[in-house]
């Protein structure tokens, strides 16, 4: 942990829908940052500088969506910097925060992700566009096919089946319907997820995550001033890393292996060692992880160091991922069930400060004390991870 | 709370209309630079903080095919959306919390590739009620400067010309063996209301300013220049008067229609190390539909 330790004095986000066309892009954040300043009993005059995350900006038809929200999160007069690491955004942002105050540069952090996928007629053909133009866009390569891809290698290193997939489909839906703020409340069984509608072999729909409207806020302030209130979640580590672009580059390494990412592992690395945890399916009490598809879950569990070598689905195996397990995972349903894609790193922290300030509602891990949050981008190529706790040391 | 950070190295693709080659050749060839001015290896460096913009550089996630030239592979890639002298101040925080020793701060513009660079800025207009009436940032700003003087303003300034180019700035430790002489020592960034008029156009300017000074503890007055990156259709007379300056101490681009994207306020610092410091100097930018996002830095010798 540096130094000047920071800290998450709370919360607030809005609620996650197909569209909400009640509301504007501003009228969004407005709604997600009221709420992060209540919850931590904070005014906007308190608030020294503004992150904020959206990306790719293109979802929203509007260049520099922070400008024109800016008096909707209070920004005005106030050092104001926007972050974009693709879906990792809001977990860079998160970190960019900390980093604020850890310097010394701000005492008190608000960090804001937006994102309005509803804006964009075609969500894939933006995706397709982030792709090398000469060499990619025309093989139409998109998140779909690209992970379908790293699911059959899964299959091949560590015997994916489509009945552990559909395990953390279940898992994620049932604890969703604890969480009053996800996107997708279904009642759903194993057979309704392996008989939903195939995308691309081995994927099925409800594998995935839905797209989402919504917007999110985090309060951060500096350790001195955060032992003034009662609940407080202490920032304990962070990493950020970043693989090589090309996913051929990453099946070639020796050290490297597309079933599982090791830029998280990398990223995990740095926020292990900052906090001091050697030992992280004991030392952790709940995982907050940015995995918008079932297998991707459970290739995370090695990239975090839960698991062995090609042993993270015995994880899914013993039920030890699900909420009341070893290690719960994602029990607010996570990205698979609310996926605002610049906003979601930022809800997976937010939801995991809330989780050792045991405030997190119905889907309160019982003494949870340490908890990871992680982000994604890319192609499985941008990571961020972060490690919470309820006592600064 | 003093931070110090020290500057290690730096470099600089001079702006011209077009530079030939790759987007990911232009980046290369800056920070690969930047790396032999600071004698540091990429090895030695803990992460990257860039500042890029999707639709300038045509793609989503733009930085994803540029991990190689901009030399975050296995490190932290810290990506900001506004200019570059942010990316300066982010990159601090990271050196400054202990998160990075060594950190590549890295810019670029690439307008050449671009069809009509001159659509984007309107694209950040609100989508329903303003960029229909084709408001223009030159507009905007004739609007913000007749409200505050009462009289009508009107444009009649050259169209900015797109420019290329790309710039980096290897920053470290104060401490660190390879830091240099100089060291960044204020920082400061201001955010005026969106379209709004009622304030001055240059507050947001004048409020980085102050906080830049009042985080180095260093008066106005002991300022000898102000590098300027963006600010364009802003006489540098009403920049001195705005910051209570001597016209003289104002340096701008040259020409100073050059469009360089979020590149402008990495440019102005390299700028002002490439033509030496020689007492506390400070290097300003602002850009957006009034320019109401603002950043400064100090820069200083030991």
């Amino acid at each position: 942990m540096t130094s000047n330790a920071a800290a998450i004095l709370g919360f607030g986000q809005t609620k996650f829908r197909t569209v909400r066309e009640d509301v504007s892009g501003p009228e969004l954040v407005f709604e997600a940052v009221s709420a992060a300043l209540a919850d931590s009993q904070m005014d906007i005059n308190d608030i020294d500088a503004v992150v904020f995350a959206s990306a790719p900006e293109v979802f929203e038809g509007v260049y520099e969506p922070d400008r024109w929200s800016i008096e909707a999160f209070g920004g005005v007069g106030k050092p104001v910097v926007r972050v974009h690491t693709g879906g990792a955004t809001g977990g860079s942002a998160a970190i960019a925060g900390a980093r604020l105050i850890e310097s010394g540069l701000y005492e008190t952090v608000l960090v804001v992700g937006l994102q309005r996928t509803s804006e964009t007629p075609d969500a894939q053909a933006v995706f397709t566009t982030i792709f090398d133009p000469i060499f990619e866009q025309d093989v139409q390569l998109n998140v779909i096919t690209g992970i379908a891809l790293v699911a059959s290698r899964q299959m091949e290193y560590f015997g994916l089946t489509e009945d552990h997939m559909a395990w953390v489909s279940k898992k994620n839906f049932d604890n969703a319907l604890l969480n009053p703020f996800a996107h997708l409340h279904k009642n759903i069984t194993i057979e309704d997820v392996k008989n939903s509608r195939p995308l691309a072999w081995p994927l099925r729909l409800l594998h995935t995550c839905p797209r989402s409207d919504g917007a999110a806020a985090v309060v951060m302030t500096s350790g001195a001033n955060a032992k003034r209130h009662k609940s407080v979640a202490w920032m304990r580590g962070a990493g950020h890393a970043t693989d090589v672009y090309r996913i051929g580059d990453r099946i070639k390494d020796a050290d490297s292996d597309l079933a599982i990412p090791r830029a998280l592992g990398w990223a995990c690395d740095d926020a292990y060692r900052e906090a001091g945890i050697t030992d992280p399916l004991n030392q952790l009490d709940v995982v907050e992880v940015y995995a918008p598809f079932a297998n991707l879950e459970i290739g995370y569990y090695e990239s975090m160091g839960l698991a062995p070598s090609g042993r993270g689905i015995e994880l899914v195996e013993t039920g030890a991922t699900a909420l009341g397990g070893k290690i719960p995972v994602v029990p607010s349903g996570g990205c698979m069930t609310a996926n605002p894609i610049g906003a979601t790193g930022l809800v997976r922290f937010g939801e995991a400060a809330l989780q050792v300030m045991g405030r997190a509602g119905d889907h309160q891990v019982d003494g949870a004390r340490v908890a990871l949050a992680t982000a994604c981008g890319g192609i499985d190529q941008f990571y961020t991870a972060a490690v919470l706790a309820s006592d600064p040391e | 709370m003093a931070l110090k950070i020290g500057i290690a190295g730096w470099s600089l693709l001079p702006p011209s209309a077009e530079i030939p080659g790759a987007l990911d050749e232009l980046i290369y060839s800056s920070t690969s630079q930047a790396l032999v001015d600071a004698g540091i290896t990429i090895a030695e460096i803990d992460g990257v903080c860039m500042a890029s913009s999707d639709l300038n550089d045509g793609r989503a996630i733009s930085t994803m095919t540029l991990t190689g030239s901009t030399g975050s592979f296995h490190k932290s890639e810290m990506r900001v959306c506004n200019d570059a002298l942010a990316a300066v101040w982010m990159g601090a925080a990271e050196v400054g919390s202990g998160a990075a020793q060594t950190l590549i701060v890295c810019a670029w513009n690439k307008f050449s590739d671009v069809v009509d660079p001159a659509a984007i800025p309107a694209l950040a207009l609100e989508p329903s009620m303003h960029r229909s009436l084709k408001y223009h940032p030159d507009a905007i700003l004739s609007l913000r400067e007749s409200q505050e003087s009462g009289t009508i303003v009107l444009t009649d300034a050259a169209p900015l010309q797109p420019n290329d180019t790309a710039a980096a700035v290897v920053i470290t430790t104060d401490g660190h063996p390879k830091a240099g002489d100089l060291v960044l020592s204020g920082f400061g960034s201001s955010t005026g209301p969106y379209l709004r008029p009622g304030e001055p156009v240059l507050k947001p300017t004048q409020s980085a300013v102050a906080a830049a000074l009042k985080f180095a503890a260093v008066p106005i007055s002991d300022v000898r220049r102000i590098f300027v990156g963006g600010l364009h259709r802003i006489s540098s007379a009403d920049i001195a008067e705005a910051l209570s300056v001597p016209e003289s101490s104002i340096v701008r681009e040259d020409p100073q229609t050059a469009d360089l994207g979020y590149a402008a306020g990495l440019v102005a610092l390299v700028h002002a190390l490439e033509l030496g410091i020689d007492g506390p100097t400070l290097v300003i930018s602002a850009a957006g539909l009034g320019v109401e996002s603002a950043n400064a830095v100090l820069v200083e010798m030991k």
